[in-house]
């Protein structure tokens, strides 16, 4: 009669023991898959980083890129005008340089 | 029987007091898991703010370097424009010159050029060098620039000439101080590029 307690309590320690034992097994596959998961996350928010920051400096280079070609036209156009304009004077010029060399 | 409970009770405990124990490491381990998790989010999210700020400056300093080249660019186009309009009015004026010195009133021009340059010499025994077709033109005056050049020196100047100019204007050679002055057109519009662009560019961009 007394075996049989002792072998229930025993029993029921073995499976108890079980349990601690599964447990601890559990937390190291739940500590395992953190940190799995948490170099993901890192590597993820990185990669997202990266694709983000493409975006902007691609943007950025398109608006620098826009903005560079305004200031070309526009000075451009003025060069032009400048030159247009400035021709009708292309007699005065060549006068000053012709009196000069002659000594006039 | 009642022993028989007593025991179930105490095996029971056991195991219940067991699982309590595994359900806390569990919950402990998940806790530890969600920690690993939450600090790895505020990592990446530091590595993902770097990246973008990193981005965003190098972004915006290309953009600086596009503009600031294209403002360079621009102003060169400017100044390049310019440049053009200044050598087209030498090289115009390089035409006018050559016309000049196959036409009627060249001979007037010589003459004065041929008086100036001798003058600054300093008056004494001079060449005067010109081209062959233009010796003609300035033998008749050759006695008129004498004298003034000896009125404006107070020096006793003899002039001859040569023929051996390649180009139009004069060149005037001191025999005895074996000093030249060479005041042919060419010369001259080379000697006075630096001084003229400045005049010729308030000319033309007035």
């Amino acid at each position: 009669m007394v075996e049989d307690v002792l072998k229930l309590v025993r029993k029921a320690e073995e499976d108890a023991e079980k349990l601690i034992v599964d447990a601890k097994n559990k937390t190291a596959d739940i500590l395992s898959n953190a940190d799995k998961d948490a170099k993901k996350i890192i590597e993820d928010l990185e990669d997202e980083g990266r694709k983000e920051a493409q975006i902007i400096i691609e943007k950025v280079k398109k608006e620098g890129e826009s903005e560079a070609k305004k200031i070309i036209d526009t000075e451009e156009k003025k060069a032009s005008k400048l030159e247009k304009e400035s021709r009708k004077n292309l007699g005065d010029g060549v006068k000053i340089i012709v009196d000069s060399v002659l000594n006039l | 029987m009642e022993e028989h409970s007593n025991i179930e009770k105490i095996t029971s405990k056991i195991i219940e007091d067991a699982r309590k124990k595994a359900d806390g490491i569990i919950e402990d381990a998940n806790t530890a898991a969600k920690e690993k998790k939450a600090s790895a989010r505020k990592k990446g999210s530091d590595i993902k703010a770097y990246i973008l700020d990193s981005a965003g400056k190098s972004a915006e300093q290309t953009e600086k370097k596009m503009i600031s080249a294209a403002t360079i660019k621009a102003r060169t186009a400017i100044l390049e424009s310019k440049e053009k309009l200044i050598l087209e009015a030498f090289e115009k004026a390089a035409e006018e010159l050559e016309k000049i010195s196959e036409g009627r009133e060249y001979s007037g021009v010589l003459k004065k050029l041929a008086t100036a340059t001798c003058i600054n010499i300093g008056g004494g025994d001079l060449e005067l060098v010109v081209r062959k077709n233009d010796e003609d033109l300035l033998k008749k005056e050759l006695k008129k620039i004498e004298e003034e050049v000896k009125k404006s020196t107070g020096k006793k100047t003899s002039l001859k000439i040569s023929g051996d100019g390649k180009v139009a204007g004069v060149i005037v050679r001191n025999l005895d101080d074996k000093i030249e002055i060479d005041s042919t057109f060419k010369n001259r519009l080379e000697l006075l590029r630096p001084e003229l662009r400045l005049k010729v560019a308030e000319a033309l961009f007035r």
